[in-house]
């Protein structure tokens, strides 16, 4: 037999449909020349998407505990809206920055963050990762100019991004409660009216009879 | 029909959890598509054999109960007639393979026996699809969740990952409902528990679980470790989310770590199936010609001749019998360190423990060819040679265990690193931008037009379908991993061009009816959907 290189295999866990091989270079010709095509007329969907909306918007998206991403667009309007604020002069003098908040437990009144800092921005730029400071905490952001006698104007702020944690808990006090009975009969498998929907109510039981009671599980190899 | 428990008191319980997903592939506009492949793969090598193991089981009566997560896209995949007939095309010429492959290793005893051993799988699994299911293998799934022995839970509707879905809560709550939807539809009930697609949690999401009648969820290790307050109990008791009875089990790292580790794992032993020998690639292109891709390129057949053998490119001839053992041996080692876990956490806890563990199902069978027996020999032994622990699902534990800690678990999931990178890094990071401003405008159009006419309804429940099928977040994870990122890259652009094409549409009052028939024929998922679940 011929022997195919091996191709190193990095990928842990869920390795996905097919294994990570054997680049795929040839997958557009392919589409386009597939052996059979079936009767009647092919169609290729337009894969055209804009590159931007023309509207103002920040998101922040938190990534993990420490870093988020933020994407952006300062709309035209908004551009113009903001040099006419600050004057034509002191607006080629600023520069485009991302101010990043800590405004955890708070409702920012433009003054009274935790903490906060400027990140310089890169022409252009409509997309950035930030490194906050510490996880489990609830960040904003905001895309606005610095003038050149330090005054900050925002033209967008971002909606607040609770970061997850990285470590356990210090909150040690316990809180317990119990299933209603209601839940613990749907838990036992039992058949119930349809849950979403106009039709039906959650708490109709259409099958009791022909189910012959309330079953305790399913008895096989299950709970005790 | 009785099936009788050995089990009379045991100190613990084990809940396995298969998760079985592919996202929806279905190309009508050729008659060979590459990527339909997956399914084909997946239904000859998971599926069936998954199948094949549990009806034996039933057939000796053996008890046990597996949970199975099976997504709304895999579920219309094989419900779909397209695709169905596609298959039973596939697994014909996967035979007739297989017969000239016992013909041209007939000199050969050690391949002859291999080449022999597929042609009776590949012939089996015709038999069960098209005779035995009618080419439906759902129904069959169904009739074993009615039978007991199997829990079927649901997915997120495209298989989203919802905590980059957050700050718009319509599209969260459009993914849940529609899964719940779907499901019913399939299955004759409501699920009861949900897999978060990549177990993928933020906080807030119990709420939309709740509504829809989903009484618990898995995450990942740490989305219950890092749980405020502490949970009493690690991960091996759930949690109920606060505020709610939707409960949250963790998965239990050392169970995962057997199977799914590349260096520690039963999957990397020297006698399984070398999954890269595959003859599509070893054998002479005229002869495998007809049976890879049309245009000549080498893909695998799923004929496989060589086991493991070690850390070398010399590899030696697969011997099914000596897997088989082996597969036992595996079997009766995870048993017995399960059992081991159990009495030790037994003994310091106050209530029996639970171990999750869950796996891709496509890990039994496609990537581990010798993973349907492994399980297999597993439940055999939980149920003949010991007691110390049983299998449950989730609802087995909430109904004798009702009583739980309240604690808000903690934003994770089981990708790599244990958040949202794999989702959200350089290769993907570009999709969110216009996935946002897609569920921005679809909450808008479903919004203002409470009462759509037919065309009008009919195109805005196609939105639906492109917004849902462009969160799949097997594109973004296809792209970090880089293995078809062109065809994933490709998809994603289509379903946003389509939607923003359909939105225009709407908005400005001039719909294109030829183009909306052409894309409720080809993106047809969810037949039923209606747009209002935006609303």
């Amino acid at each position: 037999m011929q022997r195919v290189k091996k191709p190193v295999v990095t990928a842990v866990r869920r390795p996905g449909p097919i294994p990570p091989q054997q680049d795929r270079q040839f997958f557009g010709a392919g589409f386009s020349i597939a052996a059979k095509p079936a009767k009647g007329p092919k169609y290729f969907f337009s894969t055209e998407i804009p590159d931007k909306y023309n509207e103002t918007y920040l998101r922040a998206l938190p990534r993990d505990p420490v870093w988020l991403f933020a994407y952006w667009e300062v709309s035209g309007e908004t551009v113009e809206l903001l040099r006419r604020h600050v004057g034509e002069d002191v607006f080629n003098k600023s520069k485009w920055v991302l101010r990043v908040l800590d405004v955890t437990d708070l409702v920012y009144n433009g003054s009274n963050a935790w903490r906060q800092t400027d990140i310089d921005l890169a022409p252009y730029a409509t997309t950035w990762y930030v490194k906050v400071w510490e996880a489990d905490r609830s960040y904003m952001l905001q895309v606005g100019i610095v003038t050149p006698d330090s005054r900050f104007f925002s033209a967008v702020n971002s909606n607040a991004a609770q970061m997850p944690r990285n470590t356990v808990s210090a909150v040690l006090d316990e809180e317990w409660t119990t299933a209603s009975t209601d839940e613990l009969i749907r838990l036992s498998g039992f058949p119930t009216g349809k849950m979403l929907g106009a039709s039906q109510n959650s708490s109709e039981f259409s099958t009791v009879q022909a189910a012959g009671g309330l079953a305790s599980g399913s008895g096989s190899g299950s709970m005790s | 029909m009785e099936i009788a428990s050995r089990k009379n008191d045991p100190l613990g319980h084990v809940c396995i959890v298969l998760h079985a997903h592919l996202p929806y592939v279905r190309h009508q506009e050729c008659e060979y598509f590459l990527e339909e492949n997956w399914l084909f793969e997946a239904i000859t090598e998971t599926y069936i054999p998954l199948l094949a193991v549990f009806e034996n089981l039933v057939a000796d009566r053996v008890p046990f109960k597996i949970t199975m997560s099976m997504t709304p896209p895999l579920v219309s995949m094989l419900t779909d007639a397209m695709l169905q007939e596609r298959y039973v095309r596939h697994i014909d010429r996967l035979i007739e393979l297989a017969e000239k492959e016992c013909v041209r290793t007939k000199n050969d005893p050690a391949f002859n026996r291999t080449a022999h051993m597929y042609l009776d799988k590949f012939t089996m699994c015709r038999s069960v699809f098209v005779d035995v299911n009618k080419c439906d293998i759902v129904k069959n799934f169904r009739k074993l969740q009615d039978l007991g022995v199997l829990e079927i839970i649901t997915c997120g509707a495209t298989h989203g990952f919802l905590p980059n879905m957050q700050f718009n809560p319509h599209a969260v709550k459009a993914q849940v409902e529609v899964a719940v939807e779907s499901y019913y539809e399939t299955f004759g009930r409501n699920p009861v528990g949900m897999w978060l697609p990549e177990c993928g949690y933020y906080n807030g999401l119990e709420k939309f679980l709740e509504a829809a009648g989903i009484l618990y969820f898995f995450t990942d290790a740490h989305g219950i470790l890092f749980a405020e307050p502490r949970p009493k109990y690690g991960v091996f008791a759930p949690v109920y989310c606060k505020g709610t009875h939707v409960a949250a089990f963790g998965r239990d790292i050392e169970s995962s770590k057997s199977v799914w580790s590349s260096k520690e794992g039963y999957p990397g032993d020297i006698d399984y199936r070398e999954f890269y020998r595959d003859i599509g690639f070893d054998l002479d292109i005229d002869y495998i010609r007809p049976y890879i891709d049309p245009i000549g390129i080498r893909i695998n057949t799923g004929i496989k001749y060589y086991r493991i053998t070690g850390k070398t490119d010399h590899k030696e001839p697969y011997n099914q019998q000596a897997a088989l053992d082996k597969a036992s041996q595996h079997a009766g080692n995870f048993l017995f360190n399960r059992g081991k876990q159990i009495e030790y956490l037994a003994s310091i806890m106050d209530r029996k423990p639970i171990i999750v563990a869950p796996y891709d199902a496509e890990l039994f069978g496609h990537w581990w060819y010798e993973g349907p027996d492994w399980l297999n020999y597993l439940i055999r032994k939980v149920a003949f040679e010991q007691n110390v622990l049983s299998f449950c699902t989730a609802s087995d534990y909430l109904t004798a265990n009702p009583r739980n800690q309240s604690c808000s678990p903690s934003f994770s999931s089981w990708g790599f690193k244990g958040y949202s990178e794999v989702w959200l890094e350089g290769s993907n990071d570009w999709l969110y931008r216009h996935l946002h401003k897609m569920e921005e405008r679809m909450v808008e159009a479903a919004q203002e037009h409470p009462e759509a006419g037919d065309v009008l309804r009919r195109t805005l429940n196609q939105m639906a379908r492109e917004l849902l099928l462009a969160q799949s977040s097997d594109w973004a994870f296809i792209m970090k991993t880089g293995t078809m990122v062109q065809y994933a890259v490709r998809r994603s652009k289509e379903h946003i061009a389509n939607f923003n094409r359909l939105y225009d549409e709407v908005k400005g009052e001039r719909i294109d009816e030829n183009f909306l028939s052409l894309l409720e024929s080809h993106n047809n998922i969810f037949p039923h959907i209606n747009y209002r679940v935006y609303a």
